[in-house]
């Protein structure tokens, strides 16, 4: 699900159309053209990220001959590349694209112009993470009766500190068992 | 001394589907059939319970569409309607089969019917939530909210539309409860950073995730999912249990699957005459009514099912309850000597399992409480309400952006099917925010539209289209729904830009979409809040 693709155009589902005697309504017609442009970059999974921009009709990315999505984890780093040939009368786009699990990056979204790379957009994103964590590092707290947080500090790497201890005293600062700093 | 504890969750959703435009609607067959088959039964459930001094600890999510829908007028009027048609069916039906290997089956479908009309009529007077409120007053039952509109909160775009799921929501809770909430249950339990802190505006600091959720958290927690863990912002998240799930929810392994309990899919709507189910089916193809007299009796053809046998069905219920329990029990001891400390298994489902899904649910859930409370010495029915009381330290860890959907991610609700409704939503959501923040004085027809533009925006937002669109079931409705919201709320905003109100317009989408008529259009104000970090990333450009 969600592999990789070639972008391709957005689509919303046609409009009422007669199978036999069966119409489907579709409900009311959404617009297909917008006044400004948008991108949008959204997590899907670990691994995954959805990317999708639209153009305002009569700008000159309406008109661009191609289009580039490129992920990057920092200004050096370039990750993947997607490419698109602009499309006439094409003002919507997507594609699937693939990172790591709990990575940080950002992607870059360029358009040709008139021949002249320009850059449209930077969108940032986060991935989760697809396995347990490596820090077992441990902080406790507990809430106050206004809600309000209270922490301990214990930081125990292979000595178990029982829970009743530390129910006993969650808001003195420190925990009984061996502490090591954090 | 008990090794563990056992919380419950059910949660109880359906999208607002009403259509006053129309007589009859087929898609507001959901609720009916909620209704009698899960939502009426579960009270009765916890009024047996109650009459037998049985100490129940269960807790509900009780969603504002679903409470909005119970508390209709319109819909209350055609389910009693319905009810009164049903019954009338089963009984002649019981009287047709009463010398058949089917009678059974027919005057238990009946007997079922008519205690639905006790519970109702009597019980409830029509209204399903004072039921609930009941046994929440009793401390059998802690109820929890939803988002507004069961949204995903991680793919809402801004601080601002978050913000405004929980407090929507929030508002709701205490229309019809009378207090604010302490829990949600989060849209598909979907989790991502940031999601915490518009929780803990709220007043919210409970909330349910996927095992993952838990377990991928960041550090990685002691307990595992077998213990609450406590987000940066003070948020407590439990993680689902998936052995407790296992036994139920699995296809294969899963106890609705017992040969003994009743079929769903043979249904008497495809099977009686149409002028019989006339009443009933009035407006369009046949479909399921509620009346089943096969059960499942093996891995055979529909048309190779046996007669349903009400009394062994029970008996298995009975014998499921004691075994989950039992399983319970043992999962609890082994987890107590090994964690040194007293775990909680987390076991929510979607309550329509019980009832509507699988018929024995709630003879089920009956069980398992009884059961546990003959075994209190060895396993603890619990809520998360009562666990903090008694276990009020958590570790600190930030959980797993995670989703209860297939994948454990966002993949159902981001896909090549339903990509497109994101890019509608996330430009509504950003001009509503615009609105609201630079709307200075509104008249009071202004204040009519802007709620009503939050109502349709909210039921755009719906998690249930793009689920619907993924599954393939009613896909149509689905578009429809996102595109009429879309629409309206469109119309509403051109209006409240231009300064001038289409009352007729506006007065017709009030009557169309009657939902949360204390709904607050500030909550879309931008207040400067603490940004989180959503799924999303968005971008204006020229």
């Amino acid at each position: 699900m969600n592999q990789p693709s070639n972008p391709g155009s957005s689509s919303t589902p046609r409009d009422p159309q007669s199978t036999g005697d069966t119409y489907i309504d579709w409900g009311p017609e959404l617009p297909s053209e917008f006044s400004s442009g948008r991108a949008r970059l959204m997590v899907v999974n670990p691994t995954t990220l959805h990317l999708s921009w639209e153009t305002a009709a009569g700008t000159a990315l309406a008109n661009a001959e191609a289009w580039i999505a490129e992920v990057r984890i920092d200004q050096a780093v370039l990750k993947s590349t997607y490419r698109v040939e602009g499309i006439p009368d094409l003002h919507s786009y997507n594609c699937w694209m693939s990172v790591e699990p709990k990575s940080s990056g950002f992607v870059r979204i360029l358009a040709v112009v008139d021949g002249q790379i320009r850059r449209v957009a930077d969108l940032a994103y986060t991935t989760p993470a697809d396995r347990p964590s490596s820090d077992l590092t441990e902080r406790w707290g507990a809430l106050d009766r206004l809600g309000g947080f209270v922490r301990g500090q214990a930081a125990v790497l292979g000595q178990r500190v029982p829970i009743a201890e530390q129910v006993s005293s969650p808001y003195s600062g420190t925990l009984a068992g061996n502490k090591r700093s954090i | 001394m008990p090794a563990g504890s056992l919380a419950v969750v059910l949660h109880a959703h359906l999208p607002w589907v009403h259509h006053p435009e129309h007589p009859t609607f087929l898609e507001e067959d959901w609720l009916y059939e909620a209704i009698l088959e899960t939502y009426l039964p579960l009270i009765g459930v916890l009024d047996g319970l109650e009459r037998d001094g049985i100490e129940t600890h269960l807790t509900m999510s009780l969603t504002p569409p679903l409470c909005e829908m119970l508390a209709c007028p319109g819909l209350r009027g055609r389910f009693e309607a319905r009810l009164a048609t049903l019954i009338g069916l089963a009984a002649s039906e019981a009287d047709r089969l009463q010398d058949t290997s089917f009678g059974p089956a027919a005057e238990a479908a009946h007997a079922d019917l008519l205690r639905c009309h006790v519970l109702w009529h009597e019980r409830c007077q029509g209204e399903i939530l004072s039921g609930y409120r009941h046994h929440q007053a009793t401390g059998a039952l802690v109820i929890v909210t939803c988002g507004a509109t069961h949204g995903l909160l991680p793919l809402i775009t801004t601080t601002e539309g978050r913000h405004a799921q929980i407090a929507v929501a929030r508002d709701n809770y205490l229309k019809h409860f009378g207090q604010p909430p302490r829990g949600i249950w989060l849209g598909e339990c979907a989790w991502q950073a940031g999601v915490d802190h518009a929780l803990k505006t709220a007043g919210i600091d409970i909330t349910f995730v996927e095992t993952h959720g838990v377990n991928y958290a960041e550090p990685r927690p002691r307990f595992g999912h077998y213990r609450p863990i406590l987000s940066e912002a003070g948020v407590f998240a439990f993680g689902r249990d998936p052995e407790c799930s296992r036994q139920v929810w699995s296809a294969d392994e899963g106890y609705p699957g017992d040969f003994h309990y009743r079929e769903f899919y043979r249904d008497l709507g495809w099977e009686l005459p149409l002028d019989t189910l006339e009443p009933l089916i009035s407006d369009g193809p046949r479909r399921n009514i509620g009346l089943k007299f096969h059960r499942i009796t093996g891995k055979v053809a529909l048309d190779k099912k046996e007669a349903y046998l009400p009394e062994v069905a029970s008996q298995k219920a009975r014998e499921h309850a004691a075994h989950f329990v039992n399983q319970r029990i043992l999962q609890a001891n082994a987890l107590s000597a090994s964690m040194q400390a007293e775990p909680l298994l987390m076991a929510p489902y979607d309550a329509e399992l019980f009832g509507h899904w699988w018929f024995e649910g709630p003879q089920f859930l009956d069980g398992v409480f009884r059961e546990a409370h003959r075994r209190r010495d060895e396993l603890r029915m619990t809520t998360p309400v009562d666990w903090l009381e008694r276990h009020p330290v958590a570790q600190i860890c930030e959980p797993c952006p995670s989703s209860w959907g297939d994948g454990g991610y966002w993949d159902v609700w981001l896909n090549g099917e339903n990509t497109w409704i994101y890019n509608y939503l996330q430009r509504a959501e950003e001009r509503f925010v615009e609105l609201t923040t630079h709307m200075n004085a509104p008249s009071a027809l202004e204040e009519r539209a802007l709620g009503q533009a939050a109502r349709e925006l909210l039921l755009a937002q719906s998690s249930d289209w793009a689920f619907i669109i993924t599954m393939a079931t009613t896909v149509p409705y689905a578009v429809k729904r996102t595109r009429t919201h879309l629409t309206r709320f469109a119309a509403l905003c051109r209006d409240l830009e231009s300064g001038c109100v289409d009352t007729e317009q506006l007065g017709r989408f009030e009557t169309l979409s009657p939902i949360f008529s204390e709904i607050n259009w500030r909550h879309w104000q931008r207040h400067g809040r603490r940004e989180g970090v959503s799924g999303v990333s968005v971008a204006a450009f020229d």
